[in-house]
């Protein structure tokens, strides 16, 4: 048994070009165990180890060789995960939030307004966690490129790590640098993030990075509407075209069967006189019209959920010096 | 001059390598107007290109030049290079908000002092070539009595307003399924089952659509969501789109432009018939087997051409079938996507055994009822986990200095997703939370069966059929 599992070679993990046929967990695998939606956390696989949630332990040599998406007993056999593959989504829900993330409506918005696909070369700034970088990275791979600018040294430090174990250093640059000074790229760029305090410093730069004769797509991601409004100037100020703003979120919805509450009826007694009030019970009802009563399945939104995230500013750059 | 007749070119005449950003002949394009309008069109070599009020244009003068440039419409069908791009953009006219108001301003139709026929024939002039649009522009202004008490923030919109309806501008855009979406969602919504941009781009993010990745997807919604998925996956991996009746529908698909060579790589078209059928091909290996019978005992001046190739067309479509059938037999998807008018329960209990462990399922429905019994489905089986049911939300704001607010109308509903992960049961497994569910679905299950089969029968004990459960450790 143990032979067949040290058969299975350790191989450098990669988010996203793991993709075996035999669809098989290994060593050195970084998987997400999945307990609840609200209940996850994330390992990586090693000869020997053990994962410890609140249900128990699990040996991680029970997981090796096991299909992605099995579900894993504790040694006990007591509590159980499943083991997912991280995706860039599932990974920023186990991440360690060091800054404020983006959530997946915005992700997908943005990336399809910026219209990202494989062969992009796309700036992100700042890098924050690297959330969004992974989902970046997964929708321009695997001939695109991302430079992703974080202000801060001893963040870019830990993601630049996070990158490269999660084998994205080839899709991903990092560089710890100042936005509002300028990115040091030229003609390369098809599309723009900036998720900055004051987007409107970096704005400016972003116009020599863009590649010639093409449209350059940018977007300002600001929580607050004042911010917004510096960005539109500045976007108006460079000559950008098409400034659009959005907001979009998502409401969850709960699934519940809801069954009525019966009427009470009145009955008149054998003796035309005096009236009963029949108070029904739950049988009675289901004893009349039992279809009213059951399988009504209903659903309502939480009483509380997302209102806002940011306001999404996009914009273009025509860039056609040559033609012009 | 315009008699002067040019030289028909063909399409070896065009060399465009980069048709990602330059416009091949035969292109599709997705014309943007002043208007705010847009209209799809194919760039067919050596054609005259109407925008209806706006003119019209010669496709040869665009092929070959890259996207996103703006024109104007000179002359009859001359285009020129239109440099003031802050046209469509009217962010800072005059934003500073006065204290100018509308007391004197009266609700008649006095204001203008031009008939509508003086109007109508500006305009025809205009289309012509004979009036260019800021002399038409100005003739309006000239005749309008208001104009003038107006704020200059009123002007300017007042202004912007005559020019988006009188400048013959134009730019040619890549269709892409943002624009494509947005389009069809304005001119057929019913065709595309009203889903929103947003929604679509969340279906991307929660299939995790990549390249390097084989993915399902069943729609009818014309090939936009498969166009989708193509464009994210760059046409690197497979995609399998499962239809009815006998052929793939999609008529939005040659609107993405993609390269045949390609496209033809990276697709496969199946229908339930095959997929659904033990022996997908009997019927056809029949068909060929009398064909070729017929042939070999019938002399050869006796034989139809036709029917020497309906055997040619069997042996082909029997042999991309299988090809497919193996790639279906050896591969485990990556995710399913799903915009129909099937049950979405019955698509997915009959496509969830392709489905790699770990990978995700989304479908879309413009109805929310459609979809909660798929959430109790998905939410009670065992091989699923994280099944959520969304609304998309979106609103879009006008940006404009000193005037920044949601627009005054916006779309009701983006539709609903509901999403999940496939996983693997392991049945001897059945701890905690799952247990309890099963003990909770148990008991309802035999209230019921109690109910209906009053009233002799006794709940049995729920601990005996489930011995393998241990104490469950309750949170």
């Amino acid at each position: 048994m143990t032979e067949t599992k040290d058969n299975i070679e350790t191989e450098k993990n990669t988010l996203f070009k793991y993709y075996s046929k035999d669809n098989i967990i290994k060593y050195g695998d970084i998987v997400i165990a999945y307990v609840t939606p609200q209940s996850m956390s994330s390992f990586k696989v090693e000869k020997g180890g053990i994962y410890n949630n609140r249900c128990g332990s699990y040996k991680h040599d029970d997981i090796v060789g096991k299909k992605w998406g099995t579900k894993i007993a504790t040694h006990t056999g007591r509590g159980f995960i499943y083991i997912l593959h991280p995706t860039p989504e599932l990974w920023t829900n186990v991440l360690p939030h060091r800054t404020q993330i983006l959530y997946l409506p915005d992700i997908s918005f943005i990336s399809m307004n910026l219209n990202l696909k494989p062969g992009d070369n796309v700036i992100e700034t700042g890098t924050g966690s690297g959330s969004f970088s992974h989902s970046i990275a997964r929708s321009i791979l695997p001939t695109g490129h991302l430079y992703t600018f974080e202000f801060h040294e001893e963040r870019s430090k830990r993601v630049r790590q996070e990158f490269l174990e999660h084998g994205l250093e080839d899709i991903i640059t990092i560089q710890c640098r100042d936005a509002s000074k300028g990115f040091g790229l030229k003609d390369c760029i098809d599309a723009v993030f900036l998720d900055l305090p004051a987007p409107w410093d970096a704005i400016p730069h972003t116009i020599e990075c863009f590649k010639q004769n093409k449209i350059g797509k940018i977007c300002c991601f600001s929580p607050c509407i004042e911010q917004v409004q510096r960005s539109c100037a500045s976007l108006h100020k460079n000559k950008f075209i098409n400034i659009r703003m959005f907001e979009v979120l998502t409401k969850p919805y709960e699934v519940r069967s809801f069954s009525y509450k019966p009427i009470p009826e009145i009955k008149l007694n054998n003796n035309d006189d005096i009236m009963e009030v029949v108070e029904p019970t739950q049988t009675t009802a289901i004893e009349l019209e039992p279809s009213k009563v059951f399988n009504l399945t209903v659903s309502r939104s939480a009483t509380s959920v997302r209102g806002h995230t940011s306001y999404l500013t996009f914009a273009d750059y025509p860039k056609f010096n040559d033609l012009m | 001059m315009s008699n002067i007749k040019e030289q028909k070119k063909s399409i070896e005449d065009f060399n465009v390598v980069d048709k990602e950003n330059y416009m091949a002949p035969n292109a599709y394009i997705y014309v943007l107007l002043p208007s705010g309008n847009s209209k799809i069109v194919q760039l067919k070599p050596n054609c005259n290109i109407s925008l209806g009020k706006f003119g019209s244009f010669k496709a040869n003068s665009i092929i070959g030049k890259p996207y996103g440039i703006t024109y104007e419409i000179v002359n009859k069908n001359d285009i020129k290079l239109y440099k003031n791009y802050t046209f469509f953009d009217d962010f800072d006219i005059d934003g500073e908000v006065t204290t100018i108001n509308n007391k004197d301003l009266n609700d008649t139709q006095t204001s203008q002092k031009l008939s509508h026929q003086e109007i109508e024939q500006l305009k025809k002039e205009l289309l012509k070539g004979e009036k260019n649009s800021e002399n038409v522009i100005q003739t309006v202004l000239d005749n309008s009595v208001t104009f003038e008490a107006k704020t200059e923030f009123a002007k300017a919109k007042y202004i912007k307003r005559k020019e988006k309806k009188f400048t013959k501008i134009f730019t040619p855009l890549k269709p892409t399924a943002k624009l494509l979406c947005e389009y069809y969602l304005e001119i057929k919504p019913s065709k595309i089952r009203e889903l929103r941009i947003d929604t679509l781009s969340q279906m991307m993010t929660l299939a995790n659509v990549h390249a390097q990745s084989n993915y399902m997807v069943v729609e009818d919604i014309q090939g936009l969501l498969l166009g989708a998925v193509l464009e994210r996956t760059g046409r690197i991996g497979k995609v399998l789109a499962i239809h009815e009746h006998s052929q793939f529908n999609g008529n939005i698909l040659p609107s993405f432009n993609f390269d045949e060579k390609e496209f033809n790589e990276s697709v496969m078209t199946y229908s339930w018939d095959r997929l659904l059928n033990p022996e997908p091909f009997k019927q056809d290996k029949l068909e060929l087997e009398r064909v070729i019978k017929y042939l070999e005992t019938t002399p050869k001046e006796e034989i139809n051409e036709k029917l020497v190739m309906k055997k040619e067309r069997y042996i082909k479509r029997i042999a991309e079938g299988e090809k497919i059938q193996n790639f279906i037999n050896e591969n485990k998807f990556d995710g399913l996507l799903i915009a129909s008018g099937f049950n979405t329960i019955d698509v997915i209990e009959k496509l969830k055994p392709y489905i790699g462990g770990s990978r995700a399922i989304v479908a879309y429905s413009p109805y929310k009822e459609t979809l909660l019994e798929t959430y109790n489905y998905l939410r009670n089986s065992p091989e699923f986990v994280n099944a959520q049911i969304t609304e998309s939300w979106m609103r879009e704001h006008q940006a404009k200095k000193g005037r920044f607010h949601p627009l005054m109308s916006m779309s009701g509903s983006g539709g609903f997703l509901i999403s999940a992960i496939r996983v693997y049961n392991t049945p001897n497994i059945q701890p905690i939370s799952s247990a309890i569910v099963a003990n909770k679905l148990k008991r309802k299950r035999e209230a019921l069966e109690k109910l209906e089969n009053e009233p002799q029968k006794k709940v049995t004990n729920i601990e005996e059929s489930s011995e393998s459960v241990e104490t469950p450790n309750t949170n």
